[in-house]
């Protein structure tokens, strides 16, 4: 049996290019409906030396950019009647890895967001 | 558009300021990362780690193509490499997130100018600066850049690829079925075995170029659309057509005219057939006025005829054997034991010496019980001899050195390494 796996083109003819967010442990949501959005955390870019920073909950944590050690492929499985086949969406070259510890958040603004 | 649970600019930064972040360091945007709605979520969606040839096809627009059937562990073939494809766990979770910007694209070049004043490295000094900073620079300030980004799937595995030998053992077994054994008995072949190049492409795990390099080295051929293998004995009768025309047209062995050869049996043989024989039997000798001539692969004509002698089952005595191969083949072609490897075992110590066909494609396919019958067969190999029956297994990281110590039992026998069973049974 044979899959194809065909590849997807932006305009000018190249592959796009996709970012993962690289974090230790499971981001849960809770049981909202699940036809809404939800919002899970900011991040945001030190202008000093370009490291990201993840504010998730009452966590802050400190990450990298990082350069893939191997580059992934982005696949979709696409069912069309009885036949089945993969499309390259993207390439994932580079994450954002959060890896160290998270720090919490103490804080004693009374305000909550 | 945006839909669902948004942050507003201010929400932003209420929480810098709550994390104790000062926005004044950070860039201009921030992106806030969303789960969508199960609608956006796309479940079919799946992440392959890729090696730099991969990535290269991938960018060029080449087609990949998974191959396996249900029982089978799948591959991913390129036009001519083979993948094996494992499914990797991974302990933190990867969030994808299409339109994710890294810092490069977050207005960094400009706050780096403003920011280029407080080069202090003391964390304790910086941050107390900034905290000065933030408080008066952030009234009045524009609202802050957001931009909200979904997490489209999240990951806790991903393929494992890793370059492997095309899986090509399957192919003699489907070609074995429909030996071709000559046009007065093509009637008895079943069509509905007969394989062309897209079925066997569609079963065999292994790229295209693999695959017909393959096709080439088991010489299969392709006949009205449909690959065949010559049945031993059809292609037995073959070769002796075309070398019985040596001695009738007393060519001198590298003289050997295609063109003639082709002419004077394409009443007896179909002409694919001619073609590809004296293909896998021939190679380019010399050229005079303007015509290619041809001699034949001498070692490759006396191990088929060798194989011709030992197929009775059952041992030779080794001088008759070899006297009979020495006239079987065609004057001037030289025999010699070294010819037998991979197709004749000989037996030196008996009385008288004895010769018998022991051919690889005659043995087990898995390796154990390939190693069990081998040192069933005789106990003790040298490199040489057992090579040919092993070399199959051979990879690019385990060659046939590194099987033997693994699967059987080095010594030395009167200074010569020899190999046995590594068990007793």
């Amino acid at each position: 049996m044979q899959i194809y796996v065909e590849c997807e083109r932006d305009g000018e003819g190249k592959v796009p290019e996709w970012a993962t967010v690289e974090l230790q442990g499971l981001v849960q949501m809770k049981g909202e409906g699940p036809d809404e959005a939800t919002v899970v955390g900011d991040v945001h870019y030190y202008s000093k030396n370009r490291h990201p920073v993840l504010v998730l909950g009452h966590h802050v944590l400190n990450g990298k950019e990082q350069k893939l050690e191997q580059p992934m492929a982005v696949l979709e499985k696409i069912v069309v009647g009885n036949e089945t086949k993969y499309k390259v969406k993207a390439i994932v070259k580079k994450k954002l890895l959060f890896k160290s510890r998270p720090k919490p958040i103490i804080s004693n603004v009374a305000e909550r967001v | 558009m945006v839909f669902g649970e948004t942050r507003t600019p201010e929400d932003v930064r209420k929480i810098i300021k709550i994390a104790k972040l000062h926005e004044s360091e950070l860039t201009e945007i921030t992106q806030v990362l969303r789960f969508p709605g199960a609608h956006k979520q796309n479940d079919n969606l799946r992440l392959m780690l890729l090696d730099d040839n991969l990535l290269k096809e991938i960018e060029a627009g080449n087609e990949l193509v998974f191959k396996g059937d249900p029982e089978e562990n799948v591959v991913l073939c390129t036009s001519n490499k083979t993948y094996d494809v494992k499914e990797a766990e991974t302990s933190n979770s990867i969030l994808l997130v299409p339109d994710l910007l890294f810092a490069a694209s977050t207005g960094l070049d400009e706050t780096i100018q403003n920011n280029s004043m407080d080069d202090s490295d003391s964390s304790f000094d910086k941050s107390n600066t900034s905290l000065n900073k933030s408080t008066e620079s952030d009234e009045g300030k524009d609202p802050r850049r957001i931009e909200h980004k979904d997490i489209i799937k999240t990951f806790f595995t991903y393929y494992e690829l890793k370059p492997c030998k095309p899986r090509l053992s399957k192919l003699q077994k489907l070609l074995e079925p429909t030996l071709y054994q000559g046009q007065e008995l093509e009637y008895a072949i079943d069509k509905s075995k007969l394989m062309n190049y897209d079925s066997l492409c569609d079963q065999i795990q292994a790229s295209k170029h693999e695959l017909e390099q393959q096709l080439e080295r088991i010489q299969a051929i392709k006949i009205d659309g449909y690959y065949r293998l010559l049945d031993f004995d059809y292609e037995f009768r073959v070769l002796s057509y075309m070398l019985d025309l040596i001695e009738e047209n007393s060519w001198a062995l590298d003289r050997i005219s295609k063109e003639i050869t082709l002419d004077s049996l394409k009443d007896l043989v179909p002409m694919s057939i001619l073609e590809a024989m004296f293909r896998f039997y021939t190679l380019e000798s010399v050229e005079e006025d303007g015509v290619q001539f041809y001699k034949y692969k001498e070692d490759k004509i006396c191990k088929f005829l060798a194989r011709v002698l030992l197929k009775s089952s059952g041992k030779f005595n080794l001088a008759e054997f070899l006297q009979a191969w020495r006239d079987s083949v065609p004057d001037g072609m030289t025999t010699d034991e070294s010819q037998l490897a991979g197709i004749a075992l000989i037996d030196k110590t008996s009385t008288p010496q004895v010769v018998w066909g022991f051919s690889d494609t005659d043995l087990p396919e898995d390796i154990n019980e390939r190693f069990k019958l081998l040192f069933q067969t005789k106990t003790k190999w040298t490199v040489d001899q057992i090579s040919p029956y092993i070399e199959c297994y051979a990879t690019e990281k385990l060659n046939v050195n590194a099987l033997l110590t693994k699967y059987a039992r080095a010594s030395t026998q009167d200074g010569v390494r020899v190999f046995s069973a590594k068990h007793m049974n």
